[in-house]
């Protein structure tokens, strides 16, 4: 007998008829996700992303390129060039204008399996797909070309969310994680609240123990 | 010697002893876990319905331990389509073994671990370093313990039993620093030594948060991005999880991350919550080549089979419980001598480490409820540990005094007679005990008073109220 067989044996039956009378209860636990006027919205969002340790910037989308280079010390900057966003954005245009940017490395120029290569950056820039109004978080990881290290490595990750894509809570993301987290889809979708974090010192709260010590979104109004 | 008593169930008693009048210690246990009750507090109550939550959650739970072979077999199936590997072990020797062997096969030498405690459940990173492995935990509360040469105090903030002073102390000795007592120095500090550790990494190892049937998903959740760069970094991953960590599907997860942050830090969400499907797609240019699940069970189906237990499983490991224990409060982890310390952590040990060598940890415990209450998948702890302590006896597990007396009070009480006899006889020999009139009892009396025995017993009392009124 293999280990699965064992392992298996030691679990009580199957029992399919009581199972769908049980997932139907459940189901009916769960009622629909409450829908929050788009306004308010925008504002609960901005208040948990900062009380997550989030910097955020409103701006125009017209001026988002000019936005980060002004603001940001950025030096070595990493993103995904061909995302359809920066590019409708101008932002190498804006990026190419800055002379304070040494190096702009293109995750998509990274050959596989050398992500720790681009560990220098200072900073990154991704697009976030969703921004979750109730604790702040943002939903990464789904956009074209981008890939793990981009909002890791760096020292601050810079994260563009459109206003029109924020959601009230998590339960409101369901559908997009359901459609997405398929065999075929991305290997690691992430979800962050605010900068790397620790607390495991007397409890005093220190960022960036690991991932990136700053998180800046900016948050496009169309 | 910092610890001369083996941190080990067995030892409980000892342990104790040594840090109960540890104020030191009490203080910094206490300043750690009111903050986290006091923020936890705050972010429940954006919530109205908080209590339905938990009824909601207790109820997922259920539904899932109680198919538990149909989700596995979903999630199995799920998981290998992504990509990932999934293996199963039956106890810790077995997973042990299955780690040790992927590790092995490709040539790993360095391992990076991030916070997961049923990797300490089954100490593995002891047996990586026996054959070899070198094994570096990441998580900084984890690191701090690892290089105290420890184990966790707490199971969501593994160092709360240290305070910034002690800290600083052994990372000067162990990494050969200059003294700083600052957390961001001291952080700073781990980062760069850990930073070098992760790009080095062959192989990476964590725990699991909550494994997605519907997906084949796991999900981890974390504050400082050591497990996401474990999980991304190494060319290989391997995630160990109890089997009991399975949720149906993303409604389920949703809720249950809106209850997790809330319930363990105080946080709405903890800063990253990484979903990983299967291995690095071919498309992708990060991420492991493999990543490799280990399902254990070790002792969970004997607890699922036992209706004291079952909802023992039901744990998210928030460690809400310890938090608002009194005895938690007053001796800190390690004076359980088990990795899960505290009230969860009383009803569990027992299966992981043997009934004999767990036996005092069920009874460490007031039975004031408190646990029960906060709870957030509404596990009956206080009613476990109580079922825990009927069990112990009667498999005897009890001594040989103990026994008697309660076979004594047995006889005592069958009869009103023999009971009001009993009474009167404890009545006259009471003050012929000490010269105080307060009896003695050996070891028990050492730490607390007994109670004064009344001259007259209930029942004369009640009767002569009953006189007065008539």
């Amino acid at each position: 007998m293999s280990t699965r067989e064992a392992f298996f044996r030691r679990l009580p039956m199957d029992d399919s008829e009581r199972l769908t009378k049980d997932e139907t209860a459940l189901r009916g636990l769960f009622t629909e996700p409450n829908q929050i006027a788009s306004s308010t919205l925008v504002d609960r969002f901005v208040e948990m992303a900062t009380h997550a340790g989030a910097r955020v910037l409103r701006c125009d989308i017209h001026q988002a390129a000019s936005t980060i280079v002004e603001q940001l010390g950025i030096r070595g900057l990493l993103l995904y060039a061909d995302d359809e966003l920066f590019r409708r954005l101008g932002m190498y245009e804006a990026l190419g204008r800055c002379t304070a940017i040494e190096r702009i490395v293109n995750v998509a120029s990274i050959p596989r399996g050398r992500a720790r290569d681009f560990d220098g950056a200072n900073a990154s820039i991704s697009v976030a797909r969703l921004g979750i109004a109730n604790s702040g978080a943002l939903l990464t990881g789904i956009s074209e070309g981008e890939n793990r290290s981009v909002s890791l490595l760096a020292d601050e990750h810079i994260a563009f969310l459109a206003a029109d894509d924020i959601v009230p809570s998590l339960a409101h993301a369901v559908p997009l994680l359901r459609n997405t987290a398929k065999p075929d889809g991305p290997s690691a979708i992430t979800l962050i609240a605010g900068p790397s974090k620790t607390a495991d010192i007397e409890k005093v709260l220190v960022t960036g123990v690991h991932g990136p010590a700053a998180l800046t979104i900016v948050l496009l109004s169309a | 010697m910092k610890h001369p008593i083996p941190l080990r169930p067995e030892n409980m008693h000892e342990l104790v002893a040594e840090r109960v009048h540890d104020m030191q210690l009490r203080g910094n246990i206490k300043r750690a876990v009111d903050i986290s009750l006091h923020k936890r507090a705050d972010v429940v109550s954006d919530f109205g319905d908080w209590e339905n939550m938990r009824k909601m959650a207790h109820a997922v739970k259920a539904l899932v331990i109680d198919h538990l072979a149909h989700y596995l077999a979903m999630f199995e199936s799920r998981a290998v389509a992504a990509g990932a590997i999934v293996h199963f072990a039956s106890d810790a020797e077995e997973a042990r073994t299955i780690v040790r062997g992927l590790i092995q096969d490709c040539n790993g030498r360095l391992v990076v671990k991030s916070k997961s405690m049923t990797t300490e459940e089954i100490e593995l990173t002891h047996a990586l370093e026996e054959a070899g492995i070198t094994c570096i935990e990441t998580d900084l509360g984890e690191y701090i313990v690892q290089l105290a040469g420890e184990i966790p105090s707490h199971i969501t903030a593994p160092a709360l039993h240290k305070n910034r002073r002690e800290i600083g102390l052994l990372f000067s000795e162990k990494l050969s620093v200059p003294y700083t007592d600052d957390p961001k120095e001291l952080s700073n500090i781990a980062r760069e030594k850990l930073r070098a550790a992760f790009m080095e990494a062959d192989v990476g190892i964590s725990g699991v948060n909550f494994a997605i049937a519907e997906s084949g998903t796991i999900c981890i959740v974390e504050n400082e991005g050591n497990a996401r760069m474990s999980s991304t970094l190494p060319r290989m991953h391997i995630a160990v999880m109890g089997m009991e960590k399975l949720l149906p599907d993303f409604e389920s997860l949703a809720l249950f991350l809106e209850m997790l942050g809330r319930s363990a830090t105080g946080q709405r969400l903890t800063a990253y919550t990484s979903l990983l499907t299967g291995a690095r797609k071919p498309e992708e240019n990060d991420g492991p080549e493999s990543l490799h699940i280990v399902i254990l069970d070790n002792g969970r189906s004997k607890m699922l089979r036992d209706p004291n237990l079952r909802e023992a499983l039901f744990c998210i490991r928030c460690g809400a419980c310890m938090n608002v224990c009194p005895v938690y409060r007053s001796i800190g982890g390690h004076a359980y001598g088990s990795v899960y310390p505290g009230p969860i952590g009383s009803v569990i040990s027992p299966i992981f480490h043997g009934e004999a060598r767990a036996k005092a940890m069920p009874y460490a415990s007031s039975l004031c409820g408190a646990c029960s209450e906060i709870c957030p998948v509404g596990i009956p702890l206080h009613h476990q540990l109580l079922s825990w302590r009927h069990t112990l006896v009667s498999h005897g597990h009890s001594r040989l005094s103990e026994r008697l007396l309660m076979r004594m009070f047995l006889f005592m009480s069958k009869r009103t007679w023999r009971y009001d006899l009993a009474g009167a006889i404890a009545r006259a020999l009471a003050p012929l005990l000490s010269e105080s009139g307060v009896p003695r009892v050996p070891v028990w009396s050492r730490t607390r008073d007994f109670p004064r025995i009344p001259k007259k017993s209930f029942k004369q009392l009640w009767k002569e109220r009953e006189n007065e009124h008539a």
